[in-house]
């Protein structure tokens, strides 16, 4: 019913968005300085090489016609080949995605279950011992950025204490099952390989944690900050009032509506994680899709920026559908298409 | 006065903020007899909803001193355990909020918190409290109980919602309901059904109720005794019809000259000046800066004196 027209509705606003980047990029990506066939050649590279590629590459044809032809690839799932790789771009792709995705919701998920208790515990404890913790969370993590995090996690729990290991996703000795879901993890629990769902876990524990530490303290700050608010108001007074119990107002009567503000939070959240996720990858020498993207744009891979670009904004406009979708879930006045006046 | 239902005795009430201590209730005394409906009249800001919230000791009683005896059936409320307040609230004593639209919680159905107010008070099987609840609600008269159950607050009616609040007050038979300004944030019509649909429900349970409310016109119907507060104190009370007859205090007569009517000349009379600031009130009467009639005797507290049967007032003029 409206959840499904909400949701139609929201798919076709995220595919016109989607367009829209795909123009930007490209023409944004043609517009600054520096010639991508002189780059991949090298300075020794002679002119009539250089023109051959630029010819090869289509160059030397206007935007508007190089546009056209990029959108007829993309359409069937060709983004064309990598000057950095000489592959193609969308197999570096379905390759190094699923990780990062995976490295991103597992930083999503350890945000949810750290941040939302910790809130939830700040709020009814006020000026307690975790309510000042989170505060002090909240202060280190808008004072450090999540790769300065990646770092320190590295040095003292990788290095010094040597619990985790030090970087990438897996040991040496152990072998990926075959890809189903392209998430490591998952795939481990379908093919049954505990071992190597151990040992995969061991690896992404430091990168995500580096990755939330900052979106736990926002989250759990707002989650205090709404549920202190929602403790203030009458319906809660009300549920007072009736001696509904403490655990019953805390988990459920003021949790819900303070969540509310708290998942449209979560939403940004999402976009912060993968942006920062190129850094904690590159600091853990995590095979996610920051090693490529980040080479695509020093090597001015034209293809390959914008083939990252695009799934980045492909995936934070579905987790932003998602978040929707969970707030449609929460709130019944959006859900059931409330007229506020 | 021992064999009353409720006997409120000399309740102060101090606020410590960072200016300093305010203090708002002084010395609040009266008594409820079971099945009595009595009305608590004041103009906003006087301490009457407070006096509400001190009943169900929904106050925060670390920012918040509370001193004085509040005796409901023997127990004291101020002394009372929070775990020994449940078997109070919404049981015993239950509150008729005054604002549907922010008293009922937005993101979960009447039916949830319905069920929710009767499991915590009865104790029953969900199936049980589902049946109770359907009944209470044919009870306070709405067409129909199934569809409102299944409801978000937001898609009922102002008027609708103020009936589930008294749904919600009256489906634990409690001896007494404390309503606070019931139906003041909605229209007159409305409000009037919902006064008279409370009164009858209450009448017929035998439940006492503590009516609090700014609107005289509303005392004189539903209420049989009234109190009169004023800064945080009761300056008079005594039955309706003496009140009305002969109001003893300067500010009962104020607020009876402030009533509009539609038949008699002129228009309603304000009153100058406003509720006195409870960081530094004034010393003896909180009445007085505003007071035509004010002596010097005033300046000091003055005891609630007999005028008349049952009737009692608080003021240097009236000895």
């Amino acid at each position: 019913m409206s959840v499904w027209r909400f949701l139609a509705r929201r798919l076709v606003a995220s595919l016109f968005v989607l367009a829209g980047v795909s123009v930007l990029i490209f023409c944004l990506a043609r517009v600054i300085p520096g010639d991508p066939a002189r780059i991949a050649l090298g300075p020794n590279a002679e002119r009539e090489q250089v023109e051959a590629m630029r010819h090869e590459l289509w160059l030397d044809r206007p935007l508007a016609e190089q546009y056209v032809r990029f959108v007829g690839g993309a359409l069937r799932g060709d983004l064309g080949i990598s000057l950095y790789n000489h592959r193609p771009v969308m197999e570096t792709i379905r390759r190094t995605l699923p990780v990062t995705v995976e490295l991103i919701l597992a930083a999503a998920v350890l945000t949810a279950l750290i941040g939302v208790p910790m809130g939830i515990v700040a709020a009814r404890w006020r000026d307690g011992a975790i309510d000042n913790i989170t505060r002090l969370i909240s202060l280190l993590g808008a004072a450090a950025p999540s790769f300065v995090w990646a770092i320190l996690l590295m040095l003292g729990f990788a290095y010094t204490l040597q619990i985790f290991p030090i970087a990438g996703r897996l040991s040496e000795a152990m072998h990926a099952p075959p890809s189903v879901t392209g998430l490591l993890l998952v795939d481990c629990v379908i093919a049954g390989q505990w071992a190597v769902l151990g040992d995969g876990l061991r690896h992404i524990c430091l990168p995500a944690l580096a990755l939330s530490l900052s979106g736990i303290a926002q989250i759990a700050r707002m989650t205090r900050a709404n549920m202190v608010e929602v403790y203030d108001s009458a319906h809660i007074e009300l549920a007072r009032a009736f001696a509904f119990s403490e655990a019953s107002m805390a988990l459920k009567y003021a949790l819900r509506p303070a969540l509310i503000p708290t998942l449209t939070l979560f939403g940004l959240q999402i976009a912060a994680l993968l942006g920062n996720a190129f850094l904690v990858e590159a600091v853990f020498g995590y095979p996610g899709i920051a090693q490529f993207g980040v080479q695509a744009i020093l090597q001015k891979d034209l293809n390959g920026i914008v083939g990252c670009v695009l799934v980045i904004a492909a995936a934070f406009l579905a987790a932003n559908v998602a978040v929707d979708l969970a707030v449609a879930f929460v709130d019944p006045r959006i859900r059931l298409g409330a007229r506020r006046g | 006065m021992s064999d009353a239902m409720l006997s409120v005795e000399d309740v102060h009430l101090r606020v410590r903020r960072f200016e300093g201590v305010h203090h708002i209730l002084k010395g609040v005394s009266f008594a409820v007899q079971a099945g009595e409906r009595l009305a608590i009249v004041g103009e906003s800001g006087c301490g009457k909803s407070l006096t509400a919230r001190v009943l169900l000791g929904l106050l925060d009683r670390k920012r918040i001193d509370i001193s004085g005896v509040a005796r409901f059936n023997g127990t004291d409320l101020l002394g009372l355990a929070p775990a020994a307040w449940r078997g109070v609230r919404g049981r015993r004593i239950a509150m008729i909020f005054q604002d549907p639209s922010t008293a009922l919680n937005p993101v979960f159905t009447i039916g949830d918190q319905l069920r929710t107010v009767i499991r915590r008070g009865q104790g029953v099987t969900r199936a049980e409290a589902d049946g109770q609840a359907l009944a209470m609600l044919e009870a306070v008269a709405i067409p129909d109980p199934a569809r409102v159950l299944a409801a978000y607050p937001f898609q009922l009616s102002g008027g609708l919602a103020q009936r589930v609040l008294i749904a919600m007050a009256l489906v634990n038979r409690p001896e007494l309901i404390v309503a606070d300004e019931p139906g003041t944030a909605l229209d007159v019509t409305v409000q009037e059904q919902t006064l008279r649909l409370m009164h009858r429900l209450t009448a017929e349970r035998g439940a006492a109720v503590i009516l609090i409310t700014h609107n005289l016109g509303v005392v004189r119907r539903f209420a049989a005794r009234i109190c009169v507060m004023y800064g945080g104190s009761i300056v008079e009370q005594g039955g309706v019809d003496d009140i009305f007859a002969r109001p003893a205090h300067p500010y009962t007569q104020a607020l009876l000259r402030a009533v509009p009517r539609l038949t008699g000349a002129g228009l309603p009379e304000g009153i100058d000046g406003s509720v006195p600031d409870y960081l530094s009130p004034p010393s003896g009467c909180r009445f007085r800066p505003r007071c035509p009639r004010a002596i010097d005797a005033c300046a000091v507290d003055q005891p609630l004196l007999e005028v008349g049967p049952g009737h009692q007032v608080a003021c240097g003029r009236a000895a």
